[in-house]
């Protein structure tokens, strides 16, 4: 639950699996998802590489719409860094996504790296790019007047920002 | 002519009369002003009388006004006094008749005295009015003032002798009024049927009818009376006061009375109406024992117009008095009465304001500001008349004066604020009522979200919610969905023979999912949870634990074994958390099993069925055993608590909610059904 311009705005976010046995899976929370959180190990390189699969992945099975936020995640590991933050915001801009860098372990970035995908979803509600009447757009207005309630979120990616570590 | 002018204002007001409608009192507003110009006479107690007469304020202005130009008229002409004393005295007649034809009991006596006072002004009448006013408990040090007056008559006296003269027709045209005005009262009074206050003026009226009576002739021949008889009066110094006198002590003993009565019954409603009174002027009569027709709005307006008019009846007195004794010209008088008025009229409106304030915010600073504004113009009159009689009673009335105007502008210089407030927005409600509605919306406002919050403890889908049951829920909902799009997608491409079978498969696989058809559960109810549920997730062929269950299970018990020192609410908000909490981690067990089923390489169909209808049994068991072990801790806190009404319905939302959540576990494993046919295909 977080408030943004003064509205309460619910977040409802699923933790998929990054594991390619469960990327069928996966696909069938893209639908009906209003943002993703697609997140890499700077750490390790292949992580990284394999950005590309995932987002086309979710830009194929998923609303055209849908903000999509590039994680960097254990950003507190810098001296084992594998990837360079450059490189994150070089394929952000090419991708057209929002690109941070996180650390689930010091939690640093985490609540903003959700807060800034639920500002995009809701400047994108208020430009009206999204159909707030459609819940397939995996955006569902509130029981009381604010027009964005819950937004889904599929958080996406190598793994859960939250638990670390994962595949790709 | 302006005696006409106040022939037709006194005709207004008998029509006022006769209609029974508040607006009368501008009778009373005359009396006031007749009065003040009587200051010129002596009495204190006179003085003191009209303070209290706030009641009579109406038109004042017009009245005072009409007057001021009849003393001029007065003084150029006669003739002209005497048509107009004639012309009063048909209106009084008028206004007789119409008073006895209100009132028969009250017959004629008023105004029998208020003629005899006004056509005989006599010396007795005047000793009698001293009499009642020293008697009067409300004149204060009254003695001391009548040592004075004594002395100041003296001074008085010659005063008057010099004016006597040109005196005589303002006092006649003054004194005509006055019984006119008498009259009025006596008839508003009459149709206002306030029986206290027409008791008492009639009271009085009667005490000074029968002494003036005796004296002189009957009022038949009120006119004649009346003319004849106002030059006598005249002559003596004293009629002014003994004409004003009367009116003066009724004014008193309404006065009193009202306060008294504002005081102790209608001072809130008088509050609470203030805003409703400006609406409806013509509101009801008759609500109001004492105050009979009465409204608040017109008291109001009666109490201010008082003040407006004392001061301008006043400031005409006092050019009267000049007229008369400096022998001015007309013209110049004229002037300089307009002038005053002007003024006055300036200040009055100020005045009027500040009284209706002071009115609203309590009903008795009217009253003390009215006697100040008096006490004020008593010396004004008294300068002139080198009258220190009344110096004792009237600086202890003038301090009151002063301290409640203190009072009132206390961090409000000028009244502005309350001016503002309760002037310029008669619509608007008043400040107490404001502040009650503003304090019980907080009220409710707090108890709301305290109700809510509290609602929030105890509410189900709310919790549930918060273990993020509902989340996985819906995923798991997604995952049901997509599992039966492909199922259909893959009949549409099978042939019919194909199709039959593979939709018997499918409906072996429902079958074997019927809930219902397991009643072995008392054997495995001897098992303890976490076996069956490890027992179970074996079945199923998928690397999952239940093991969060199994932890809420342990938490609970070992909560309820020591839950003796909670609240029965306590246990109970607890109970309802604990079930959200349960189903919340089912649903999200069923959904990470959903996801491992479907990514499962080889699927054993019946055996998932198998193991899926076990764990839905043994969850929902649970939820039972987790809502029976809670109520039976609250019935056994009901049976030795006080209040067991409420521990009854939260035992009924107990069993409710563990129903829910059943409910919730069963559409769980329905949505997991698909899941299991698509491993069938």
């Amino acid at each position: 639950m977080i408030t943004i311009d003064s509205k309460q705005i619910k977040l409802q976010i699923w933790d998929t699996a990054g594991q390619e046995a469960f990327r069928s899976i996966t696909r069938s929370y893209y639908r009906g998802a209003a943002g993703a959180l697609l997140v890499y190990d700077i750490t390790r390189r292949e992580t990284f590489n394999h950005l590309t699969t995932w987002l086309e992945d979710a830009r194929q099975h998923s609303n055209s719409n849908m903000v999509i936020m590039l994680i960097g995640n254990k950003s507190d590991l810098d001296s084992r860094r594998e990837v360079r933050r450059e490189e994150g915001e070089a394929f952000a801009r090419e991708h057209g996504l929002v690109f941070m860098e996180t650390s689930a372990k010091t939690a640093a970035n985490v609540e903003e790296a959700f807060i800034n995908t639920a500002k995009e979803i809701y400047e994108k509600i208020q430009e009206g790019v999204f159909d707030i009447n459609n819940e397939a757009n995996g955006i569902k207005i509130g029981p009381q007047h604010s027009p964005t309630s819950p937004g889904g979120l599929a958080g996406t990616g190598g793994q859960g920002s939250a638990q670390g570590g994962g595949c790709c | 002519m302006v005696t006409s002018d106040s022939d037709t204002d006194f005709e207004s007001a008998d029509e006022e009369l006769d209609r029974n409608r508040p607006p009368k009192k501008d009778s009373r507003v005359t009396y006031w002003t007749s009065s003040t110009v009587d200051s010129e006479s002596d009495d204190d107690a006179e003085y003191f009388q009209r303070p209290l007469y706030k009641s009579s304020n109406w038109q004042r202005r017009k009245t005072a006004r009409s007057n001021v130009t009849t003393g001029q008229e007065t003084l150029v002409s006669d003739k002209d006094d005497k048509i107009a004393g004639n012309v009063k005295g048909d209106d009084n007649v008028h206004m007789v008749k119409s008073i006895e034809t209100f009132n028969n009991q009250e017959d004629t006596s008023p105004i029998e005295l208020k003629k005899s006072l006004c056509l005989t002004s006599s010396i007795s009448v005047k000793d009698k009015n001293a009499q009642f006013m020293a008697d009067d408990s409300l004149i204060v040090k009254s003695d001391d003032t009548m040592s004075k007056m004594e002395a100041k008559a003296e001074k008085t006296s010659e005063i008057t002798q010099q004016r006597n003269s040109s005196h005589q027709l303002g006092t006649k045209k003054l004194a005509t009024k006055i019984t006119k005005d008498s009259n009025e009262e006596s008839t508003e009074c009459l149709n206002k049927k306030s029986l206290q206050s027409t008791c008492k003026d009639t009271k009085c009226e009667l005490q000074k009818n029968n002494q003036s009576t005796d004296d002189e002739c009957k009022p038949t021949g009120t006119n004649d009376l009346s003319e004849m008889d106002m030059p006598e009066e005249l002559k003596s110094n004293k009629k002014f006061k003994e004409v004003f006198q009367p009116e003066g002590w009724e004014g008193l003993e309404n006065d009193i009375e009202l306060p008294d009565e504002l005081m102790e019954e209608k001072l809130e409603p008088v509050l609470e109406r203030l805003s409703v009174a400006n609406k409806e002027p013509e509101s009801p009569l008759g609500n109001w024992s004492s105050w009979g027709n009465w409204d608040v709005t017109t008291l109001l307006n009666t109490a201010t117009a008082s003040v407006s008019t004392l001061t301008t009846r006043v400031s005409q007195g006092l050019t009267l008095l000049e007229d008369t004794i400096g022998i001015q010209d007309s013209r110049e008088l004229a002037e300089i009465k307009q002038d005053e008025t002007a003024v006055l009229d300036d200040a009055d409106s100020e005045t009027r304001e500040k009284e209706n304030q002071s009115y609203s915010t309590f009903g008795f600073g009217n009253l003390i500001s009215g006697v100040s504004s008096i006490t004020k113009l008593v010396e004004s009159t008294g300068k002139e008349f080198t009258s220190k009689v009344m110096t004792g009673g009237l600086d202890t009335l003038e301090a009151i004066g002063k301290k409640t105007m203190e009072v009132l502008q206390d961090g409000d210089p000028g009244l502005k604020k309350k001016r503002a407030f309760f002037m310029n927005e008669p619509e608007k409600p008043n400040l107490s009522q404001i502040l009650r509605e503003a304090k019980e919306k907080a009220e409710i406002e707090q108890k709301t979200i305290e109700e809510r919050q509290l609602a929030r403890k105890v509410h189900f889908e709310s919790l549930f919610d918060d273990y993020q049951g509902l989340v996985h829920l819906e995923a798991l909902e997604i995952l049901s969905k997509q599992s039966s799009m492909k199922i259909q997608q893959y009949l549409i491409e099978l042939d019919a023979n194909e199709l039959t079978s593979v939709q018997e498969t499918l409906e072996e696989i429902k079958q074997l999912c019927n809930l219902n058809d397991i009643d072995d559960e008392d054997n495995k109810n001897n098992k303890d949870l976490k076996d069956k549920l490890e027992s179970a997730c074996h079945d199923l062929g998928v690397d999952i634990t239940y093991e969060k269950l199994y932890n809420v299970w342990i938490e609970t018990k070992s909560y309820l074994t020591s839950s003796l020192t909670d609240t029965d609410q306590e246990i109970f908000q607890n109970a309802i958390s604990t079930l959200a909490q349960f189903t919340a981690f089912s649903i999200e067990r069923f959904h990470k099993t959903a996801e491992l089923l479907l990514i499962k390489e080889r699927r054993s169909t019946v055996n998932e069925a198998d193991a899926l209808v076990q764990l839905t049994n043994i969850l929902s068991d649970q939820i039972n055993l987790l809502a029976n072990s809670f109520y039976d801790t609250l019935r056994q806190l009901a049976e030795t608590v006080e209040k067991p009404n409420n521990i009854e319905a939260n035992l009924e939302r107990i069993s409710s909610e563990a129903c829910n959540a059943n409910s919730y576990i069963q559409d769980a494993f329905k949505l997991l059904i698909p899941i299991l046919q698509v491993g069938a295909i």
